[in-house]
């Protein structure tokens, strides 16, 4: 079902959590929640299934206001990251416990419950108590529970978190495939920004309570939309300049710019670097470390600004050797000053 | 490091003074005749045992009064605690620290002083000299042990798995009823065990607001004490203090059939 | 969603025992301050509080129950602590041993009463055990230990019940305190005693103060032991106010309830003390181990 969330606030023992937070989520669509640890992720899923109070905003489900409605009538679905199994349940148990509080009769239950675990991929598990199973078999109980739910909403908090790299590969695609199934609204929250890119059709970038930027993958990506935005995709390598009638200068790199004036930085991406082709921007090699596949090397500008790019093993360069290369200017970002602002 | 000798025979001291007493006990409610200085009666008896069961205060009567008294007790303090524990622990609202204080309060006055002073409360609403007035004072005694251990119960439980379950689309009972309540489960047993044993053994309070018309174990055996029928006091003591062994260990067992099946 | 409303019915039923507790205590405390109408009397005065103070037996009977109550309850919170120790020494948790201490928790005072007597009387068991080790050859020889002015066969019978008591609630905190900050003790080079001294007992004292501060009020305010096993005179403080309670002479209420009311403000300042003195403490030690 369609999400609609609206100038949503939530504060927790006086401490502002979410300000002013408003997404909208079309129905059927995956959108992967993303952000630190500690910027309100987790919230904001509880402040839509109703598990905390709202200081403010509004709640739509398929069109419907659900502000006022209490949690178990909501339809919204959270996976909790530390899974809440129920101890005292079988697997089957627990995924059949959505539709015994919906008042199915226990033949029925049970054995939807085992057709949902062979679903995941657990056939005949459902008899295990969950203290037996292991940390990806408990994933999939989980799973399993939230779409005995037939959940209006998904809600999916950090679920593979706790799992080693090569299940969590494994959890991803069967999230996948159970999303293009049941074709559940699915909101994942997750501080893994590959897994983000890479699972959803919308990204939701949250820092600090604020929800700073919502746009496809690629967008979110390519064009953050402010400097914070941009630091938090690990685009820590700025040119420092300003921009005086449509012209960008700085100490390395001058080019076109249809700015206002003033002070900017300008984002450098390691991808848009051409170190083949020669250009305009000097840059030495300061640093390589080997990592397998590739070499880590580290480039400084005339400016002192260092810039980190993967390099094909082995190096044609020496540490300490500098040159003119090409940047592509084409999508080139740039953020306002803000300390020249403010000062 | 070799010293655990002197833990061990602490240890063992102090089981002996528990458990000779408790021995001794047995041999009295048992004796006939056994005059000084010998160290083991001269004779044994079954007086006791006919007085018991055939004797001016009928035994059963008294044990059954006895067993449902502290039993509703029992029930009825546990009942409150849940509640409270369930309030103070999962709730934040502004006077929490006040009512965690209120649930220990009854263990701050002293029990005689409370007795007398809701003997004078009760007197007004016309409970005193009732059970119902009886079943309140031991009530209130209870509380705070009932309370001191479901607190601790409810806050390791926590709030996480009802959530859950509302999310899954329980209701708030049924969320409480399918997700807390089972492993609520131990604390619930431990403070029935305890509630009853404390309301078992109430002497004075039963003395004052009951007026002496609810008869209980603990009310006919002091005036045996004071007689000086050492048998027939041993034997009285030695099934009040047997019953309500009987039933802590029926708690007990409870509890570790519900921990080996893994419920915990 | 957690809501206030479901707060306050979750509350009501303390609610209510609270109100029947502080009713009770007023009640009291009114009726010590000479306010019965029901005998006619109606005049506030704190003239039965000055009148008992000023009684010879009032005094040497609130004299006799601090000791009984300060007695028991110092000794249950040094033994206690001690058996604490060596069960957490002992190093496995549960056991015969630990059902074994439960046991005088369950036993009634009245029961602990008669074993006091079977054992400690002059013809109880240990006056006939000195008989045949030749101590003593008649049981006059055998000292008085019950029904006699120092309460020893009162204190006796409570630490019966108080020492494992003790023992039994300082057992998950010391156990918990000794397996994870002891052992990093010791791992530094204190001896295991050292380490006990320094640190297990230090952290472990806030459980073995409450379990004492709650044996020192019920020993103080307890009726059955030293109406059982105490002396003609005096007598303890709570046996004296419920025989004037009891007097038919309706004039002397006041005084029993001011009685009461002594054994109610002494009980409620050693709570605050208490608080205050641990929160202090507490507070030097610059924890929150509570």
């Amino acid at each position: 079902m369609e999400l609609r969330i609206n100038d949503l606030s939530v504060s927790l023992g006086g401490a502002p959590i979410l300000r002013h937070v408003s997404l909208a989520v079309e129905d059927g669509a995956f959108l992967a929640l993303l952000g630190p640890s500690g910027g309100g992720k987790s919230t904001l899923l509880k402040a839509v299934a109703g598990l905390v109070p709202l200081t403010g905003g509004q709640v739509l489900l398929g069109g419907r206001d659900v502000t006022a409605l209490p949690t178990h009538r909501r339809g919204a679905v959270i996976v909790f990251q530390d899974l809440r199994l129920f101890p005292h349940m079988t697997a089957a148990e627990n995924v059949a416990f959505p539709l015994k509080m919906r008042g199915v009769d226990r033949r029925q239950r049970l054995e939807r419950a085992e057709a949902l675990l062979e679903r995941v991929q657990l056939p005949g598990c459902g008899r295990r108590r969950i203290d037996t199973l292991s940390g990806g078999q408990q994933q999939r109980v989980a799973l399993a529970r939230a779409l005995a739910a037939e959940p209006a909403l998904l809600l999916l908090d950090e679920p593979f978190s706790s799992l080693d790299e090569d299940l969590r590969e494994d959890m991803r695609e069967l999230v996948l495939s159970l999303h293009r199934e049941f074709a559940a609204t699915t909101i994942l929250v997750t501080h893994d920004q590959r897994e983000a890119l890479a699972m959803s059709d919308q990204v939701a970038l949250l820092l600090e309570g604020e929800l700073i930027q919502q746009d496809t993958p690629e967008a979110v990506y390519g064009r953050p939309v402010s400097r914070r935005a941009a630091d938090y995709f690990g685009g820590r390598a700025y040119l420092a300049g300003r921009v005086e009638e449509g012209t960008f200068t700085s100490p390395c790199l001058t080019c076109p710019a249809e700015l206002p004036p003033g002070r900017y930085h300008m984002l450098l991406r390691p991808a848009a670097v051409d170190l083949a082709r020669p250009g305009p921007l000097a840059l030495r090699l300061t640093e390589c470390r080997f990592r397998g596949a590739d070499t880590l090397t580290r480039w400084v500008t005339a400016d002192g600004t260092a810039l980190d790019i993967p390099l094909r093993s082995p190096l044609p360069w020496p540490v300490g050797h500098t040159l003119r290369c090409w940047v592509d200017l084409s999508n080139a970002i740039f953020y306002p000053d803000e300390e020249a602002k403010h000062g | 490091m070799g010293k655990k000798w002197f833990s061990r025979l602490l240890l063992l001291v102090t089981a002996v003074c528990i458990l000779l007493p408790a021995a001794l006990l047995l041999v009295w409610s048992v004796t006939g005749r056994w005059p000084w200085p010998r160290l083991t009666p001269e004779t044994y008896t079954l007086r006791t045992l006919r007085e018991l069961l055939f004797g001016s205060t009928s035994l059963l009567r008294l044990l059954g009064s006895s067993v449902a008294l502290a039993g509703t007790t029992a029930v009825l303090s546990t009942a409150v605690a849940v509640l409270t524990a369930r309030a103070t622990e999962l709730y934040r609202f502004p006077g929490r620290s006040l009512a965690r204080f209120c649930g220990l309060l009854p263990l701050l006055i002293p029990g005689t002083v409370f007795a007398i002073g809701v003997h004078l409360v009760f007197l007004r609403l016309g409970l005193a000299d009732t059970v119902a007035g009886v079943l309140l004072v031991h009530l209130v005694t209870a509380l705070p042990y009932a309370i001191a251990i479901l607190t601790d119960v409810t806050a390791a439980v926590g709030a996480n798995l009802e959530e859950q379950a509302a999310v899954l689309g329980a209701g708030p009972l049924a969320a409480f009823r399918w997700a807390t309540l089972p492993r609520l489960v131990p604390g619930i047993l431990s403070s029935l065990s305890m509630a009853f044993t404390l309301s078992y053994s109430q002497y004075f309070s039963t003395l004052i607001v009951g007026g002496g018309r609810v008869r209980t174990l603990a009310m006919v055996l002091v005036p045996y004490i004071q007689s000086g029928d050492r048998p027939l006091a041993s034997a009285y003591a030695a099934v009040f203090t047997g019953s309500a062994l009987l039933v802590f260990a029926l708690f007990e067992w409870a509890i570790h059939r519900l921990e080996r099946r893994g419920e915990l | 969603m957690r809501k206030p409303r479901t707060v306050f019915f979750l509350l009501l039923p303390l609610a209510a025992v609270t109100l029947l507790v502080l009713a009770a205590c007023a009640c009291v405390l009114a009726q010590s301050l000479g306010w019965v109408p029901a005998f006619g009397l109606e005049e506030i005065t704190f003239s039965y509080y000055l009148d008992i103070l000023r009684d010879e037996d009032f005094l040497r009977s609130l004299a006799v129950s601090l000791g009984v109550a300060a007695g028991s309850a110092l000794l249950a919170a040094v033994l206690g602590t001690a058996v604490c120790a060596a069960l957490t020494v002992r190093g496995r948790s549960g056991g015969a041993i630990t059902y074994v201490l439960r046991l005088p928790i369950l036993v009634p005072h009245a029961v602990v009463a008669l074993f006091t007597i079977l054992i400690f009387s002059q013809t109880g068991l240990l006056a006939r055990l000195a008989c045949a080790l030749g101590l003593i050859s008649d049981f006059t020889q055998f000292p008085q230990l019950l029904y006699t002015p120092g309460y020893e066969g009162a204190v006796a019978a409570y630490l019966w019940k108080e020492v494992p008591f003790v023992a039994y609630f300082t057992l998950a905190l010391m156990s918990g305190v000794s397996g994870t900050l002891g052992e990093a003790a010791e791992d530094l080079g204190a001896s295991p005693l050292r380490s006990f001294f320094s640190v297990t007992l230090p952290l472990s004292l806030p459980a073995v103060c409450r379990a004492t501060l709650i044996i020192f009020i019920f020993a103080f305010g307890g009726y059955e032991l030293p109406m059982l096993l105490g002396a003609t005179l005096p007598k303890a403080l709570p046996v004296e106010a419920y025989l004037a309670y009891m007097s038919p002479e309706l004039r002397d209420r006041p005084y029993a309830m001011a009685m009461y009311g002594v054994i109610l403000v002494l009980s409620v300042a050693m709570a605050g003390l208490y608080a205050l003195l641990t929160r202090r403490l507490l507070r030097r030690m610059g924890g929150n181990h509570g």
